[in-house]
């Protein structure tokens, strides 16, 4: 009685749910839990980070000298923790983020990955311990100094949830490096991602890069941001471009600090330009009677 | 004494649902990530229960589909994990020992993240080629059975402490 009773609401909410979408009544509710969950997620993630540090300044010793050289690996892991100074690792990220930014003309809201997907079903979504309250709106890209992570898919005041490139459900048009035609590159819930061309004979190779084609206005994707590198061909489906496995640029297994794109790079009105045409010629006159 | 074991269960499913994120996902452990709530909906059906276990399940499942980040339909998990809690609540007379409990936890995960995977490719997800979905299974299985191991004997324990005491006046 009891098991019907509980299967059957958890029915009904998954096909409210499921086929509502954006616009389902439950958002609310996902909304609320993203306003008390997020930030305890985003302590707890905190937490675990000092801890990890601390784990890792440590070291099993014995002798003064040794105990001296731990001492000052432990210091310098707290200090890492209190956020007085960066770890090595947490500073290149932070200076490839900028660099990109810099060089690009974007402007960036830096942001921690703090939680990935709890659920048992099958998505690869992310939180970031920035929000609304922070300048985050839907559809926003995310990325790092490497490349594309995601697009920002909902945002809650302290807290964003992040459509990692790997989620089967995320779609990215694409431009090949190489002979700039377009495809869509799919997440396939693993390590690697699929390219399918639109053109049927745009022929990816292995070594290619691939880059976001870029959405009107900037959102959801920028344009130009790496996406990942073509790793190997596979024979295509009949009836359209050649498809491929494409190795992402960005370890999602190591996702830390990242950017979110909140303003495309301002682009000069451009003039419009005309060639003068060329004075006609003048034959030399020629001498004689 | 039933309200204070009923706080202390909620309490147990928001921090492994909160723990499961912000950690244990993160931490990028190879093949995959341990699933803690499966095993705290496992301990408290083991516990208290095939009821107990139901409910504990649903809640559970609620509080994973609707904690940031998940964008999967609200229910899918809550759907599983009270089969799941149901399921290990029957069988808490007849595997009195740890070790078969371990291996209960360790097929109610795989069983768990099968029927995930089955509803979600009803609902339109591709989760992939089938071979490396069963390693994934078969690796979280074994991680699950670390956890059950810590999380078993103290959850038994707190659920017997937290008894209500038998009524006075009647024969017991």
């Amino acid at each position: 009685m009891l098991l019907g009773l509980l299967l059957l609401a958890a029915f009904v909410l998954v096909t409210l749910d499921a086929k509502a979408g954006r616009d389902s009544p439950l958002d609310g509710v996902r909304g609320a839990a993203g306003r008390v969950l997020g930030p305890i997620e985003s302590g707890v993630a905190a937490v675990a980070g000092g801890i990890g540090h601390l784990a890792t300044g440590a070291a099993w010793s014995g002798g003064p000298t040794e105990r001296a050289d731990r001492l000052a690996r432990e210091n310098a892991a707290l200090r890492a923790q209190l956020g007085t100074t960066p770890t090595p690792a947490d500073e290149d990220a932070a200076n490839r983020l900028l660099r990109l930014a810099g060089t690009r003309g974007l402007r960036i809201v830096p942001a921690r990955i703090v939680a990935l997907g709890a659920g048992l079903g099958f998505s690869w979504t992310a939180t970031l311990d920035a929000g609304s309250d922070d300048g985050l709106r839907p559809d926003l890209t995310v990325l790092t100094g490497d490349g594309l992570v995601g697009r920002v898919s909902r945002v809650s005041p302290t807290t964003a949830t992040v459509l990692l490139a790997t989620d089967p459900s995320s779609h990215v048009g694409v431009r090949l490096g190489r002979t700039g035609d377009i495809g869509v590159v799919s997440g396939q819930s693993g390590a690697l991602l699929r390219l399918e061309m639109l053109a049927a004979d745009a022929g990816p190779r292995v070594g290619d890069t691939v880059a976001t084609y870029g959405s009107a206005g900037g959102r959801p994707f920028a344009a130009r941001v790496v996406v990942g590198r073509v790793t190997r061909i596979m024979p295509g489906a009949v009836g359209s471009g050649a498809a491929a496995l494409v190795a992402p640029a960005v370890r999602f297994s190591s996702l830390d600090l990242v950017g979110v794109v909140v303003a495309a790079p301002r682009v000069a009105h451009r003039r419009s330009t005309t060639v003068q045409r060329p004075p006609p010629v003048v034959p030399a006159p020629t001498g004689g009677p | 004494m039933e309200a204070v074991r009923a706080l202390l269960v909620g309490v147990l499913l928001t921090v492994a649902v909160v723990v499961q994120a912000s950690v244990l996902a993160r931490l990028g452990l190879p093949g995959a990530a341990p699933q803690l709530v499966v095993v705290a909906v496992a301990g408290v059906a083991l516990a208290g229960g095939p009821a107990a276990g139901a409910i504990a399940g649903f809640a559970a499942g609620l509080l994973a589909d609707v904690a940031p980040p998940a964008v999967s339909p609200i229910g899918l998990s809550a759907l599983v994990l009270v089969l799941v809690g149901w399921s290990t609540g029957l069988l808490r007379g007849s595997l009195p020992r740890l070790p078969a409990r371990l291996a209960a936890v360790a097929a109610v995960t795989v069983a768990a993240l099968a029927a995930a995977s089955g509803l979600a490719m009803m609902l339109g997800a591709h989760p992939g080629p089938w071979p490396a979905l069963a390693a994934h299974w078969s690796v979280a299985a074994a991680y699950d059975v670390a956890l059950g191991l810590l999380l078993l004997p103290p959850v038994g324990w707190f659920w017997r402490r937290l008894d209500p005491p038998p009524l006075r006046g009647y024969p017991a």
